[in-house]
């Protein structure tokens, strides 16, 4: 690299790095109250009647993913234009630019192939999980009779794939 | 002896752990429709692995994480060089977790019976590349003057590393078989007894010559000892599974697995990722090791941690080892597959 790290503009691109971070604490918040409240609401053996509460759980599914990927978007793009983002002022101004950390052994045609890949697989998968959720969320949870636990080795599990 | 030596051995015990445990998941996988043979079977094989599989995984993590910490170079070389074979391993990772998982969610024989050829063909595909893979890296590949790998897809292709992927693939045939007539009993007990009486010899007959070429053609006097010892324990697995001592020939099984593995470390040392091009272009223990300070850092977390994965993993395997058999299986209690709502 020619560049100095002082020469390196530092800053990120501030939009996405404001919003991101935001969106993933604020959906994470989110998704724990809505836990409190739930735990609240069951208490003494109570279910959720309320329907707007059963409307907010639904909404909440796609949260914790969200979430996830409004983190690394947080992380891979405040990074930027670093593999790590250095201290300006740290020991020896060690720094590594993304553009240095290009793996020279894996050609374009192979990461297109990885990108494409992993995007499909993701798609399809999202695809069964939507399909799942969907089928549970209208026809509910299936109904376990409660039985007393008990050690004998004979009897069917109670849980299996 | 210095942290990089010890953390080269390390990085040989976690691939130890991984393969031996994983093996028998991969083996149990293949075998789903061989040794289940209907829903209610399958159901068996499956859960005989249901509450471990995922435990098992984590050793690959730390295993690719520790080459990556302790030695950067290897781990940048390797990952970027086996790009496509890598990444046909995550896929078959990735879409196998999914299977296990995907399969009893939903009450229909079709559905439950696609997943199960995923679940399948997601444990052929990593119990031949990973043979593959470490053949290759003990064969040598073109490496440049700037540890990059500069052999493309094709080249990992050659009879050695075919050999190598057969072995992994027979290993942990067996290795699937022997567990379950440990996990199982009634009729996929018998089955799975069958079908490790037909891969004990095929077993011996493939690991013997990979070990033998490996030896001849790319190692030291010392691992002779090494591949001694792979050939009695060999012996010893078909000699057991024939006299139906389940639990030894596992062992013995588990025992040619480690030797595999300390074969393939003994022949690369003192490098982790010797080069084809020039012996002078070779990864090595010291050119590719992190520094003292991270390595230190890194004893101590291990030191830490490993213990408390052992216990947890072991205490795992304790809670859950009885045996299973049809009687065992639930109904299914999903929803049944409705078109149209």
């Amino acid at each position: 690299m020619t560049k100095t790290a002082y020469e390196i503009i530092y800053e990120p691109n501030l939009l996405v790095t404001y919003w991101s971070f935001r969106l993933m604490i604020g959906l994470a918040a989110f998704s724990a109250a809505l836990c409190v409240t739930i735990f609240w609401l069951t208490r003494k053996n109570r279910g959720i009647d309320q329907g707007w509460m059963q409307k907010l759980a639904l909404i909440s599914l796609p949260m914790p993913f969200l979430a996830a990927s409004f983190g690394w978007i947080f992380t891979e793009m405040g990074r930027q234009p670093f593999v790590v983002a250095p201290n300006p002022t740290g020991f020896n101004q060690v720094t590594m630019l993304t553009q240095a950390g290009v793996s020279e052994a894996t050609s374009v045609t192979e990461v297109v192939i990885s990108l494409s890949v992993f995007t499909v697989v993701y798609a399809v998968l999202g695809v069964f999980w939507f399909r799942l959720m969907k089928r549970y969320a209208y026809e509910g949870a299936p109904h376990v009779e409660y039985e007393e636990p008990s050690d004998d080795a004979d009897k069917p599990l109670s849980f299996a794939y | 002896m210095d942290l990089a030596l010890v953390w080269f051995i390390l990085i040989a015990v976690l691939w130890t752990g991984y393969l031996v445990l994983e093996g028998f998941d991969f083996g149990v996988g293949m075998l789903l429709e061989k040794v289940g043979k209907g829903d209610k079977g399958r159901r068996v094989v499956l859960n005989s692995i249901g509450p471990i599989w995922d435990g098992n995984e984590v050793w690959l993590l730390t295993a690719g994480g520790a080459m990556f910490a302790a030695f950067p170079e290897w781990y940048a070389t390797l990952f970027s060089g086996f790009y496509l074979p890598l990444l046909l391993i995550l896929v078959a990772l990735i879409v196998r977790a999914v299977a296990i998982e995907y399969r009893g969610k939903i009450n229909d024989d079709l559905w439950r019976k696609r997943w199960d050829w995923v679940i399948m063909g997601s444990a052929w595909v990593p119990a031949i590349l990973w043979g593959v893979a470490f053949a290759n890296i003990v064969r040598g590949v073109p490496i440049d003057e700037n540890f990059t790998y500069t052999g493309g897809f094709f080249n990992l292709l050659n009879p050695y590393a075919l050999l190598g992927g057969a072995t992994t693939l027979t290993l942990f045939l067996a290795h699937g078989a022997i567990f379950l007539t440990l996990k199982t009993s009634g009729e996929v007990h018998d089955r799975a007894a069958a079908v490790a009486k037909t891969m004990a010899p095929i077993t011996l007959v493939v690991a013997a010559a990979f070990a033998i070429w490996t030896q001849i053609a790319y190692s030291v006097t010392w691992t002779w000892a090494v591949v001694a010892v792979a050939a009695v324990s060999l012996l010893l697995t078909w000699l057991f599974v024939n006299k139906e001592s389940w639990g030894k020939a596992f062992a013995t099984n588990a025992i040619t697995i480690a030797g595999a593995v300390v074969l393939i470390f003994g022949s690369l040392y003192p490098d982790v990722m010797p080069s084809s091009t020039n012996p002078a272009y070779s990864l090595t223990i010291d050119n590719a090791s992190s520094s003292d300070y991270t390595l230190m850092v890194m004893t101590w977390v291990a030191v830490v941690l490993l213990p408390i994965i052992l216990i947890y993993q072991a205490w795992s395997y304790w809670v859950f080892r009885r045996r299973l058999s049809l009687d065992h299986i639930p109904e299914h209690n999903s929803l049944t597959f409705i078109k149209k709502k």
